[in-house]
């Protein structure tokens, strides 16, 4: 068992958990949370995480650490997958556990190892400015046979490393280049667009070896999504699960949690689209603790440790033929652009038996809403739950359109 | 709904083990949670219950933690009030918190900040504070801002809490509250009725105690205003009568119609005494006991094989309140209009669409679940006809429709029951516009779907079908270069509407333009100083701009202006009906309407003349030498009604 978890970010649910599995733990964040952690006697060392120099590097924070004794440390946000990449590597002493995390960082390097690999990926390129971008448009175009006056084909534009899709852009023409991309988004990944059904798994790993594995359906890419995904995708549960296991083995993954995007084309081919190592958004654990009655968070950190024993692991996860009694999804509320002034919560929602609970609040005194890069903050979740999947869907999609502020 | 109540409670339970479970780093979230559970059951009395169970557990789980509602002694029940209308989740966290404090004055839950006396006195405070909230009488301020589900919660978590806690310390204001709500003599007065039958669950109110006479002669007037009356049910009062001296029916008749009369409010007893009176041909008993003046009498006299029939086949407990209305009519003499009896003659035999009788049984008018739809149609609209200026809105945003059923109450009562019988029959309702015929069938926009029925079965069966008309005609009359009133208005309400019409709001200049102008129109068309002394012969349609308590710009509103006098004190006031349920708003800048002891009649209300014509942006008038007399209103008068203006809703707007 892990002497002590070093949890790198910011995360009370995650902090929640781990007080309650009763292990040794401390966290690893910005001077600016220390104040709240004193208070909720939470072991805290403020690191400046977004600097790298003498003063701030692993050797230094390793030698920090000691006090705490940690031997284990646990990436939750995107921006601390390599400081804890950089750790485990001391701690296991092993120095590719740095460059493989590196790999979850950078796109393009992530892209290059599935392909190599033998995952299904789709035509990429490193882009440095805006002829790069024309010239992959043009090249993509005549590798897809158009005839002259046909539209151009589709491509998605992505900084290396940044969670979500945040900076993630959607060039549809030759004219989206001028008009969406920046000049500081370069350099950045280019992609031919992925058709077909777009979901998650999460997939938790223990010595090499997946020990547990749920699939996300997402309704609306970062507003929506149940769990555990409805019998379409359900039913390709073998095809996903070969996928995982070889991009475990691509990668070289031994503890963890990872959380995979892929698209399902027409003809049950799978694509790899990316893959994270950190807690994913969209309340997706809290979801998946709820379908599968376990504390996914909990499970999420000790897969991390090495030293986990067979029975701790069992002890968290689900039994193998555990079957679950609801869907569970949820919504997450975005207020649209522009002046807010209150919250309204629908009759029809408080009338639904699916509707478990929410957590939205009053806005402040005519908030403003400006534009959100990304998915921003979401103002709070709806939650769901229900026997039938296709209602839970039928919800989902009619709420992520409700206007909750108005 | 049950199996959504009982989800509720399941979901509330885990929601308060998790909030339970949490620790301070997630507490805040879980409290949230669990209140967006509280939210849904506090929509249903069970589900009041069922939180009222577990408060102690709810409160000791944590679910105030960090928030303004964690020390119960620093609470403030001024506060209370402003929380209330916020939504959720702070409704929700207020009514959790009033739960609480209920738990410590009966001592259920105890709390080191209050002792349950100090519990007791902070529910009495925040109770006669918020009456207008816990009855649902609604100002414009609240309507705008309270959904109806949010104010049933509301409405149903107080009556919990009234149920369980001695009135003692209100019983005075409930009195003032009573007397006022009265005053205006609503049609709809299932209000009042549920104050008094909380009154009653829950008070012992000894008679020998003078303080309890006024709260107890409302409650005589529902539930019997004689001894014997009260003292039996309505069955068992029916019997007394028949072994009661010529001396003692004599005076339970009296009784009965003295308090008719002075409080409108008619208990279920009546409906059998009248009926005991028209079979032994107590003539002279039946006027005392429907307070009948001497127009009524001889009203009576000359259609009484009418009124008897009336009252044998369509008069019933359930809707007793139809005796006031019969009387009231008497009163006013309506039956000697040939084309009003006609009509109620026709009214009376007639058969209802399937769609409006489904309506009128939903009237919270009854609570009798076997209502028969036609008797209920038949007293709301003797009552209507009665009681012109007691037409309410309920929590409907249908201002012009109330407007209009009062004002055709008054002067056009026949037209009125026509446009009864013609809905109630085909439910459809037709009318003209500028040569057009608008049928209200053809129109799918409209409120029908999100009705308050807490209204009179005559608005319950006419207003969706006037509010269609009235919003076809809006939209038909809208991109001209006026105010779409200036059309509608007349088409709407008919040839009493004047001709000539003003708008502060310049549709040419967008903007409030020569306001000067406007006013001192205003004055010399209303004004006896400056009108030459001319009586309003007709309700005028007025479109105010209607202000909060702060006279910040709420939004629009329709009243009608009635009349224009000198109080007692000699101040000229405008009287004007606010269809709005309840005439007593405040609207900032010390402008608060009054209802009663200013000179009022029953239903009006009433405001100084300037303070008034400062919230009025659109107004009919008689244009003849409206000129000549404009230019005797003096400037000062002018610029105090712009001052007060400029310095409300006129914040919203430019002015040139």
């Amino acid at each position: 068992m892990a002497n002590c978890f070093a949890l790198m970010g910011w995360s009370l649910p995650v902090i929640e958990s781990v007080q309650k599995l009763n292990k040794p733990y401390v966290v690893v964040s910005f001077p600016d949370f220390e104040s709240y952690a004193k208070e909720h006697d939470i072991p805290f060392l403020p690191y400046q995480l977004d600097e790298w120099s003498d003063r701030s590097n692993a050797r230094d924070l390793e030698e920090k650490l000691k006090a705490f004794g940690v031997d284990v440390a646990v990436p939750l946000f995107e921006e601390t997958v390599e400081w804890a990449g950089a750790l485990n590597s001391i701690y296991r002493d092993d120095p590719r556990v740095l460059n493989r995390a590196m790999l979850f960082r950078d796109k393009a390097m992530m892209k290059r190892k599935a392909l190599i690999e033998g995952l299904r990926v789709g035509y990429f390129e490193i882009v440095y400015n805006n002829e790069d971008v024309h010239r992959f448009i043009d090249r993509l175009n005549v590798a897809q046979l158009q005839l002259p006056n046909e539209e151009d084909a589709w491509a998605h534009m992505k900084p290396f490393s940044a969670a979500g899709t945040v900076g993630h852009r959607f060039i549809k023409t030759h004219a989206d280049v001028e008009e969406k991309v920046k000049p500081e988004d370069y350099p950045c990944l280019i992609e031919s667009h992925l058709a077909g059904k777009e979901f998650s798994c999460e997939a938790f790993i223990h010595g090499g070896e997946l020990r547990f594995l749920n699939i996300t359906e997402y309704v609306k890419l970062g507003y929506s999504n149940f769990i555990p995904a409805g019998p379409e995708l359900q039913a390709k549960r073998p095809l996903i699960e070969d996928a995982i296991n070889r991009l475990i083995k691509a990668f070289g993954i031994e503890y963890g949690m990872i959380h995979p995007e892929w698209f399902l084309n027409e003809k049950d081919e799978l694509f790899f689209g990316e893959v994270a190592c950190r807690i994913p958004g969209g309340h997706i654990l809290e979801l998946a603790s709820k379908a599968y009655n376990f504390d996914a968070l909990a499970a999420f950190v000790l897969c991390h440790d090495p030293n986990a024993t067979e029975q701790e692991l069992a002890a968290i996860f689900p039994p193998k033929d555990f079957e679950i009694d609801d869907y569970v999804g949820n919504v997450m509320v975005f207020p649209k652009r522009g002046n807010i002034s209150k919250l309204e919560i629908p009759e029809e929602l408080l009338e639904e038996s699916y509707f478990e609970d929410h957590n939205l609040q009053p806005p402040y005194a005519s908030q403003k809403v400006s534009d959100r890069e990304g998915f921003g903050n979401h103002f709070g979740t709806i939650n769901f739950r229900g026997k039938n999947p296709e209602k839970i869907k039928t919800l989902l999609e009619h709420y992520q359109d409700v206007p909750f502020y108005v | 709904m049950n199996e959504v109540l009982e989800k509720g409670q399941k979901l509330l339970d885990k929601h308060l083990k998790a909030l339970e479970e949490a620790s301070s780093l997630t507490k805040k979230d879980k409290a949230l949670k669990l209140l967006s559970q509280a939210d849904r059951l506090m929509r249903s009395e069970k589900g009041v219950a069922y939180i009222y169970e577990q408060i102690d557990r709810i409160v000791a789980a944590g679910v105030f933690a960090d928030t303004a509602w964690e020390k119960t002694d620093q609470l403030v029940p001024k506060l209370v009030a402003g929380t209330l209308k916020a939504g959720a989740p702070l409704t929700d966290y207020e009514l959790l918190s009033e739960l609480k404090i209920l738990a410590i004055s009966k001592g259920v839950f105890s709390d080191s900040g209050i002792s349950s006396e100090e519990a007791e006195f902070f529910l009495e405070t925040v109770i006669v504070d918020n009456l207008d909230l816990i009855y649902g009488q609604l100002n414009e301020d609240q309507r705008i801002r309270i959904t109806p589900e949010e104010l049933g919660k509301i409405q149903l978590v107080f009556r919990f809490i009234l149920e369980r806690l001695s009135v003692e310390g209100i019983k005075k204001q409930l009195a003032e509250e009573l007397k006022l709500l009265t005053a205006q003599r609503p049609v709809f007065t299932g209000h009042i009725r549920d104050i008094i039958r909380l009154l009653s669950d829950s008070v012992k109110l000894d008679e020998s105690d003078t303080k309890n006479r006024a709260l107890l002669s409302y409650l005589y007037a529902v539930k019997g205003p004689t001894e014997a009356a009260f003292e039996r049910n309505a069955s068992e009062y029916k019997s007394f009568l028949e072994n009661l001296s010529e001396e003692d029916l004599g005076e339970e008749a009296e009784t009965f119609g003295k308090s008719l009369d002075s409080k409108g409010l008619v208990s279920e007893h009546h409906v059998e005494l009248i009926k005991f009176l028209i079979k032994g041909d107590h003539k002279k008993f039946l006027n005392l006991s429907l307070a009948l003046n001497k127009i009524g009498k001889a009203e009576i006299d000359a259609h009484r094989t009418f009124v008897y029939q009336l009252i044998n086949e369509h008069f019933e407990h359930y809707y007793s309140q139809a005796v006031y209305g019969l009387s009231s009519m008497l009163n006013r003499s309506l039956l000697s209009r040939p084309a009003v009896k006609n009509a109620l003659e026709h009214l009376c035999q007639m058969k209802l669409h399937p769609t409006i009788s489904k309506r009128l049984v939903k009237t919270a008018a009854t609570k009798a679940t076997n209502a028969d739809a036609l008797k209920l149609l038949i007293g709301g609209t003797l009552n209507t006809l009665g009681q012109p200026l007691g037409v309410g809105q309920g929590m409907n945003p249908t201002c012009q429709s109330a407007r209009g059923i009062s004002l055709w109450s008054d002067h056009a009562p026949a037209k009125l029951i026509n446009m009864i019988i013609s809905v109630a029959a085909s439910n459809n309702l037709e009318m003209r516009f500028e040569g057009d015929i608008i049928a209200s069938k053809d129109i799918l926009d409209g409120l029908t779907q999100e009705f308050d029925y807490k209204m009179d079965p005559l608005s319950v069966v006419l207003v969706p079908h006037l509010d269609k008309i009235y919003n076809e005609m809006m939209k038909r009359a809208s991109m001209r270069t006026d105010d779409p009133h200036k059309w509608v208005n007349p088409a709407f309400y008919g040839h009493w509407i004047p001709t000539g019409f003003s708008s502060a709001y310049s549709y040419i200049m967008l903007s409030i333009h020569q306001y000067d102008n406007f006013t001192a129109c205003f004055f010399a068309a209303f004004h006896p100083d400056y009108n030459e002394n001319r009586k309003v012969a007709y309700p005028i349609p007025i479109g105010l701009f209607i202000t909060s308590s702060k006279a910040e710009m709420l939004g629009f509103h329709a009243v009608s202006l009635l009349r224009v006098a000198k109080d007692e004190e000699g101040v000229v006031r405008i009287y004007f009906l606010n269809p709005n349920n309840e005439g007593r708003q405040d609207w900032g800048q010390e402008i608060i309407p009054s209802v009663h002891g200013k000179g009022e009649e029953a239903g009006e209300s009433s405001l100084p003349f300037e303070e008034f014509a400062s919230r009025v942006y659109a107004y009919h008038y008689i244009p003849t030498g409206i000129e000549e007399r404009m230019k005797k209103v003096p400037k000062k008068l002018l610029e105090k009604v712009k001052k007060l203006a400029e310095e409300s809703w006129g914040k919203k707007y430019i002015w040139t």
